[in-house]
């Protein structure tokens, strides 16, 4: 039945017209929204998101994440994934150079399936806030070479 | 497709093609709420870098054929670059002041600058941070270097009364 026809019949029955949605805008939106989001999916790599509360410097290096352990620094935690290892505070009052409750927690580097023999899962990402100090920093790193984890790289915002 | 009916000009009908949206706009409407939860907006880069050594060792392990690495410490009122035959050169800072912000930025920047361009193999850059550096002056560091030419950057530990 065409809307011409069912429109008249409304009219004789003293009922209001129906009103059609364009949807038509709405679509538009849609797709540019959908095409948008494609888009940065395709630009490769690991996707990787900073952890809440941690301020990442800003750089010029254009290196994609790859799928590695992540430890983070901010202000307050020393985190390892998301689980909180050690406060900042106690290790930055410690004397030692490393942090034994992080050596504790680190799972040991595994091989990589599909590598060559010998090649170990022992990529690490530290995710540093921006204002956090070396001496930190340092033990931090010196834990991770301590538990296998050689290849470290630093997670920072990428400059427009 | 469903059509629609109009009458123009002397009894002649015009159908005007009418398209069924609603299975697209549910498929769009399921696909754009995944896409935003698990779409990631910052874009993170990695910089590789090896665990802090000597930086006396490092000189001491360079193979002959390479240039002389170049030491730059991050001390909170100067900064100081060290390349063999450039000799030592010290750069005054702004106290208090980050050192995107410090007018030293732009003259280490230029020093290394000069130090790549006379050498025709890139030296490895050694950074040697003090305990209180910031993380943050650490990576504008490894950026300046990038930039004068020199994308080996690796953070190093000073030998006691070194740089």
């Amino acid at each position: 039945m065409s809307r011409s026809v069912s429109r008249r019949h409304r009219r004789r029955a003293g009922l209001k017209p129906s009103t059609s949605v364009n949807l038509i805008s709405m679509m538009d939106i849609l797709t540019v929204l959908l095409l948008f989001l494609l888009k940065s999916y395709s630009a490769g790599g690991e996707v990787m998101v900073p952890q809440p509360g941690v301020q990442l410097p800003e750089s010029t290096a254009d290196l994609l994440p790859q799928k590695s352990l992540i430890v983070s620094i901010d202000g307050d935690a020393i985190k390892l994934g998301s689980e909180k290892i050690a406060s900042v505070a106690e290790v930055a009052s410690s004397p030692d150079v490393d942090i034994p409750a992080l050596a504790q927690r680190l799972p040991v580097p595994t091989p990589v399936p599909g590598a060559p023999a010998g090649t170990l899962s022992n990529a690490v990402t530290i995710q540093g806030d921006r204002d956090i100090e070396y001496s930190l920093l340092r033990k931090v790193m010196y834990t991770l070479s301590q538990g296998g984890y050689q290849n470290v790289s630093l997670a920072v915002l990428r400059k427009a | 497709m469903a059509g629609r009916h109009e009458k123009r000009g002397r009894g002649h009908k015009v159908e005007t093609p009418d398209l069924e949206l609603m299975p697209m706009l549910n498929v769009f409407i399921s696909i754009i709420p995944m896409l935003l939860l698990s779409a990631a907006f910052v874009q993170l880069s990695v910089i590789d870098t090896g665990l802090p050594a000597p930086a006396a060792a490092a000189v001491a392990d360079a193979k002959p054929d390479a240039a002389p690495p170049v030491t730059i410490g991050l001390h909170a009122d100067r900064v100081v670059v060290e390349s063999g035959p450039f000799g030592r050169r010290e750069i005054p800072r702004r106290p208090g002041t980050a050192l995107k912000d410090d007018p030293a930025r732009g003259q280490v920047e230029a020093l290394l600058r000069a130090i790549a361009g006379r050498q025709e193999k890139k030296p490895e850059v050694q950074i040697v941070p003090e305990g209180h550096s910031h993380y943050e002056e650490i990576v504008e560091l490894m950026d300046l270097a990038r930039a004068a030419g020199l994308p080996n950057a690796a953070l190093a530990d000073a030998a006691p009364g070194a740089v």
